[in-house]
């Protein structure tokens, strides 16, 4: 596997802290929704203490809120760990699937901030891929991050994957693709250098709205 | 006695479904939204003393938000809340609501309503 160069490197650092920023804003909300619960208990406690009379049903509501809340957090917790752990290996063997969901865990409040929803659509049989991890996460953040400022009509956008021969190719579909500026874009910052580094490349997919990342099965070199 | 009315927008509906509750009990006249449509739509049918907005919500930042309410009310109060905990937000918030209209998750309850009742005597 190449080098990686060192600015790409920089970059790489950038979209480790953005993804960290975005976990802990994510959590931070999580918090914020337990803490009015419980300051609501405690405030329908003094009520009932005051006035007599708590409203059972009000109380189980919250307690469901609460344990829905406690759940979130624990899903970001696990993604936080698992997108931290991509840096251990400079290369492994992996489901693209499940690397693709947490990508897509991830990036959800970056394309909720653009109005936009993302779907991961399952390949049906499982597809393995030997590569860095975190360049390549760092490669479909950076494509995401594009979609979100070039989104289609429906705002929403659909990732899909397959394997032919020993070439993967992730589908991104739901983005102005066709406009001037959108590649130009996709090829800005640390584009090249990600897709020397995985060997990939990337084209405008066979119908409208559609791109496509061609990734080999495994890394050039190895 | 009169209740200050308070609009409260985030879209996060547990925090803000929970927040209108706990003001209410604290005798607020508190309505709230999830979105920034919904919060126009709001503001278009009732006058309000304070909006208390999220720094930012699906397809709009508060602070776009905030001025497309002020063209519907120009008197209208407002309290930015926020999650993030840079420098930059803080620097976005601080400037377009003022430092001390800027409050960080987890709200102190009481502190917001302070706040709003401050802004509303103002007024009146």
């Amino acid at each position: 596997m190449p080098a990686f160069p060192q600015t790409a490197g920089w970059g790489g650092l950038k979209f480790f802290g953005r993804i960290s920023a975005s976990i802990s804003h994510e959590l931070k909300n999580a918090l914020s929704i337990v803490n009015e619960n419980a300051g609501l208990l405690e405030d329908l406690a003094l009520l009932a203490d005051s006035k007599g009379g708590l409203d059972i049903e009000r109380v189980k509501a919250l307690s469901a809120s609460i344990g829905r809340q406690v759940k979130r957090a624990d899903n970001i917790i696990r993604n936080m760990n698992k997108f931290a752990h991509t840096v251990d290996f400079e290369i492994k063997t992996f489901d693209l699937q499940e690397y693709l969901e947490l990508t897509a865990a991830v990036s959800a409040r970056l394309l909720a901030a653009k109005s936009m929803t993302l779907k991961v659509i399952p390949a049906g049989q499982q597809v393995s891929l030997t590569t860095s991890p975190f360049f390549l996460l760092y490669l479909i953040w950076h494509l995401l991050d594009c979609c979100s400022q070039w989104p289609g009509p429906e705002k929403s956008l659909d990732v899909s994957f397959s394997r032919d021969g020993g070439v993967i190719s992730i589908c991104f579909k739901g983005c102005m693709t066709q406009e001037p500026g959108f590649m130009t874009q996709v090829m800005d910052g640390d584009s090249q250098a990600l897709l020397t580094l995985l060997g990939a490349n990337i084209a405008p997919g066979t119908r409208p709205h559609e791109m496509e990342v061609h990734i080999p099965e495994t890394p050039p070199g190895v | 006695m009169k209740h200050v009315r308070v609009l409260l927008v985030d879209d996060e509906e547990d925090l803000v479904v929970t927040l209108a509750e706990r003001l209410a009990i604290r005798g607020f006249d508190a309505d709230w939204a999830v979105t920034a449509d919904s919060a126009l739509e709001l503001l278009r049918g009732k006058t309000y003393d304070v909006a208390v907005l999220d720094v930012k919500l699906p397809g709009i930042s508060g602070l776009e938000l905030k001025n497309h309410m002020a063209e519907i009310d120009s008197g209208l109060n407002f309290i930015f809340m926020t999650g993030h905990g840079s420098q930059e937000d803080f620097m976005a918030g601080s400037a377009a609501a003022g430092e001390s209209n800027y409050l960080w998750k987890p709200v102190d309850i009481d502190a917001l309503a302070q706040k709003i009742k401050r802004m509303a005597n103002r007024d009146n």
